[in-house]
């Protein structure tokens, strides 16, 4: 064997020694931070005989999520490729509300050297009990800002606070 | 080196799964509001003098006026009760021996939702009368054309209570409630 192969050979091992050491016992995690709770004020109706304006808009970064790994090195060097996943779970919901949300913002990488991309879910789609693919990306990123909508909102609907769980999960493809 | 592989694929073909997630809240309040339309301004009422010696006082076209409508947003709490519109005098007094009198007429198309149910020809006094009752959540729609519209009358009650050119402002509130 030559030197070069030797030399190669090394650099292999070392290549994949690093992979391991990222990888070994890193967990993926998924960090959703915030929520969006409003409430209509009284005057909300502007004009007498008008319904509500129907559809409510949150902040952009109403919620941010972090998608990263559970090791140092895991987040630092693990190049591993992710989706999130979301639906809602309703508490008490009323089926006439239509949620939704979207992706604002790329969010920050966890190591600025090797940041990664996140793609898809910038456009509102709507939430429904059943998981549906948000947006996904490559290594460990932070902050990514979330924003929802609210339509069909009316007086004809109860007055009383309306509540549901949006669920998101992450997984490692 | 080849442990080393297998297990570098073993962690990467290990689809991993974890969630997190947060709560929507989002608050409907309880709404009644009301208003007149097309304006708050007042209107005029009035009697046609007899054009024969003898005959009763006439009501002239003046003396009915249905240019205004009542207009509503109501919205009620999980198991709130229905609301009603009244309606009284609250400055002023109709003059002595008529009788002022305001009709509802039913809820107009536009809007949605349960609207009230008028409750017919009201006396206007002191105290406050039911003119729209049953009113559940809706929206009338706004403006004219919308919602109920008003039709005002005054009638002669007793002759001889009556004044030679009495001429009294007065003042009709309406109230949606519980």
């Amino acid at each position: 064997m030559t030197n070069f192969h030797n030399i190669l050979k090394w650099i292999l091992v070392g290549v994949l020694l690093s992979y391991r050491i990222a990888s070994a016992d890193a967990q993926i995690n998924i960090n959703v931070i915030g929520n969006w709770n409003y409430s209509l004020p009284p005057n909300s109706v502007v004009e007498a005989g008008l319904d509500l304006s129907g559809t409510y808009t949150s902040n952009t970064n109403a919620v941010t999520i972090d998608v990263l790994q559970s090791t140092f090195f895991a987040n630092r060097f693990l190049n591993y490729s992710w989706r999130v996943d979301v639906r809602k779970s309703d508490v008490d919901w009323n089926p006439g509300l239509i949620l939704y949300t979207r992706r604002t913002g790329t969010g920050s990488p966890f190591w600025s050297v090797l940041p990664g991309a996140i793609t898809g879910g910038t456009n509102y789609q709507q939430l429904t009990n059943t998981n549906q693919i948000f947006f996904s990306g490559n290594r460990s990123r932070l902050n990514i800002p979330i924003q929802y909508q609210l339509s069909g909102v009316s007086v004809l609907l109860e007055a009383k606070t309306y509540v549901t769980t949006v669920i998101y999960t992450v997984t490692e493809l | 080196m080849i442990i080393f592989w297998l297990q570098a694929i073993s962690t990467m073909l290990t689809a991993q799964v974890a969630t997190g997630d947060h709560s929507v809240q989002f608050t409907i309040p309880t709404i009644a509001i009301l208003d007149i339309e097309p304006n708050n301004a007042a209107i005029h009422l009035s009697f046609a003098p007899p054009n024969e010696a003898g005959n009763p006082i006439t009501i002239s076209e003046s003396g009915s006026n249905g240019s205004k409508y009542l207009n509503y947003t109501s919205a009620i709490a999980t198991g709130g009760s229905s609301r009603q519109v009244t309606v009284q005098l609250t400055s002023g007094a109709v003059p002595p021996g008529l009788l002022l009198r305001v009709q509802a007429s039913t809820a107009l198309a536009g809007g949605g939702g349960v609207k009230g149910v008028p409750a017919g020809l009201v006396n206007i006094g002191q105290t406050a009368k039911n003119l729209i009752t049953g009113i559940g959540r809706c929206f009338t729609g706004d403006g004219t054309g919308y919602g109920h519209q008003l039709t005002y009358s005054i009638v002669i009650d007793d002759y001889g209570l009556l004044n030679f050119d009495a001429n009294n402002t007065v003042q009709i509130t309406y109230t949606i409630s519980d």
